[in-house]
């Protein structure tokens, strides 16, 4: 099912890209990191100010006990941050994930060798996760080293549920971008409505607090699904992981048919 | 009786509403060229592009190696070889990481035949792709199309860009593969060269298949014009009569007869009356090929 070949070249070809995504991250989470021990040292202070700031920012940035090692390191990195970076990987991954050899007009070549549109999908997903999962593992250990070195006492777990939640952002939004562009055979158009989708997700999940219309429209939310749950706070939310896990594979499976059913361009 | 290699029967594609081909019928056998002609736009690569299942068939069948190519897995295609009219490869490798790209996915070792094609072209597979001229990429197209040995071939323009020298070798290797039993499918739009290679054409025109033969009573059926010279005036009319002969006119001691078919009548008439010289122009595909095309629009 899995073509070595072409897992291999595809990841060759963007090795930089990942490269340097996996490098923002551990340099963000670096910086993150070693800004807490002055908030530490003044914690009344800084809680003061936090405290100060109006609710609806609070809100919109989940901010709870912010001078807490654990409540520092959700709101900094976990509400926005990283879940823009996994977004950012998975809209321009899964948009090009059937769509590249059309773009580089090579598909004509490529699609007359002895091999299935579906092996060809699933090795493309394949790669696709290897990415994600390559800066998800840097997030992972940037934390876990960079906690260790500072003396902060967060337990593991919760590392790992927020590697988790991000890896299930960057998974969601990829195969949506990536059936778009099964779909509509336009790397453009996929890039465009799963960026839009994205934003759209986003600004309703940061307003939701807020707004009480909004927040009816949470638990329809991926991003609730995932950050929502606030990993650091609460650890894995075996229920929303299983909801992201299923809209995943739906859009996953949309990505094989869609391919399998229209021409391929020139 | 050999199987054909290629079966097209009513083959059609639609791209929502608009036309790209209709009811093409197509045998190709084993051992044959068949040139695919047809001016821009005419339904050529929509064909062969279906043939291939890169487009999805709107109607009717095609078969390649009598395997269904819309409902069966694709383990025939790798008895093909296809050399698309506009060729991209991947600039960031080399000829040689690009061949053996290709061939690990065939799950091949065709390097012997690589290093032969290569020579035989005067490419330099260490070469970037991305630092390649045109024709020396579709060098690499060539030679990517012939590596594996198919059984069938399918070519669409593929001199383009080619220099003269290197396009003889090209049409030696046809020839090669064809006498090995390959069958061909050249689309192009280079007359001569169709005319060279091909045993049979099939003219493509606003979609539809128009016209399909082999060279040879092609040209039978067309008009030749045979031109008779006599030492002496002669007797117009008495070839106006012979079998096959559309018109004739004189000019001096010289008859000049339009003939369509076989021209054995008129060649026996010639003698009995003491012709000192036979000259017979034979239309040229080209010619064939406006005339066809003309016809049909």
């Amino acid at each position: 099912m899995i073509l070595r070949p072409l897992f291999v070249k595809s990841l060759v070809d963007h090795v930089r890209g990942t490269i340097a995504w996996a490098m923002g991250v551990v340099a963000i989470v670096a910086v993150q990191l070693s800004v807490y021990p002055s908030i530490r040292d003044s914690q009344s202070e800084v809680g003061n100010i936090a405290d100060a700031f109006p609710e609806a920012f609070q809100k919109i940035f989940r901010m709870q006990d912010y001078t807490s090692e654990i409540g520092y390191l959700s709101t900094e990195l976990f509400t926005a941050t990283l879940p823009l970076i996994f977004l950012a990987i998975a809209v321009t991954w899964g948009s090009r994930l059937t769509t590249e050899e059309e773009d580089s007009r090579t598909a004509d070549i490529f699609f007359t060798l002895p091999l299935t549109r579906h092996t060809y999908t699933a090795t493309r997903f394949m790669t696709v996760a290897a990415v994600l999962s390559i800066v998800a593992l840097a997030l992972l250990l940037s934390l876990i080293i960079g906690t260790e070195l500072l003396d902060f006492s967060v337990p593991l777990g919760r590392f790992v549920a927020g590697a988790w939640v991000n890896l299930m952002v960057g998974a969601i939004f990829a195969s949506l971008a990536a059936a778009i562009g099964a779909w509509t055979g336009r790397r453009g158009v996929a890039l465009g409505v799963a960026v839009t989708l994205a934003i759209g997700f986003f600004v309703l999940y940061s307003l939701a607090p807020l707004v009480d219309s909004i927040d009816a429209t949470t638990p329809f939310n991926p991003l609730q699904w995932t950050i929502g749950t606030q990993p650091l706070l609460n650890g894995f939310d075996v229920g929303y992981s299983v909801t992201a896990i299923v809209v995943t594979a739906t859009f996953v499976a949309l990505t094989f048919i869609g391919f399998q059913r229209r021409d391929i361009k020139t | 009786m050999t199987e054909s290699t290629v079966r097209l029967r009513d083959l059609t594609k639609f791209y929502g509403s608009s036309l790209g081909v209709e009811g093409v019928d197509l045998d190709v056998e084993p051992g044959t060229v068949c040139g695919l002609l047809g001016p821009n736009g005419s339904g050529k690569t929509t064909i062969l592009r279906m043939m291939l299942g890169l487009l999805k068939i709107t109607r009717g069948s095609a078969a390649v190696f009598g395997i269904d190519v819309a409902s069966s897995p694709p383990d025939w295609r790798s008895r093909v070889g296809y050399l698309p009219g506009e060729l991209s490869l991947y600039e960031n490798q080399t000829v040689e990481q690009y061949l053996s790209y290709l061939s690990a996915i065939r799950r091949g070792d065709f390097s012997t035949r690589i290093t032969e094609l290569c020579s035989r072209v005067s490419l330099d597979p260490t070469k970037h792709i991305g630092d390649l001229s045109k024709g020396t990429k579709q060098k690499v197209g060539v030679v990517q199309a012939f590596m594996h040995s198919p059984d069938l071939l399918i070519l669409d323009e593929p001199t383009s860009g080619l220099d003269p020298i290197i396009q003889r070798e090209f049409e030696e290797l046809i020839r090669e593969e064809c006498a090995r039993g390959a069958a061909i499918i050249l689309s192009s739009h280079v007359m001569s060269e169709a005319e060279r290679l091909s045993t049979h054409v099939s003219i493509v025109n606003k979609g539809h298949l128009v016209l399909t033969d082999d060279i040879a009573s092609l040209k039978a059926k067309v008009t030749r014009t045979v031109e008779l010279e006599f030492d002496r005036p002669v007797d117009v009319q008495a070839f106006r009569a012979v079998d096959n002969v559309q018109s004739a006119e004189v000019n001096r001691n010289t008859v000049t007869c339009r003939v369509v078919g076989s021209e054995n009548a008129l060649l026996h008439l010639a003698a009995e009356r003491g012709a000192v010289m036979v000259r017979t122009h034979e239309q040229s595909l080209d010619q064939i090929f406006l005339d066809v095309v003309r016809d049909h629009s």
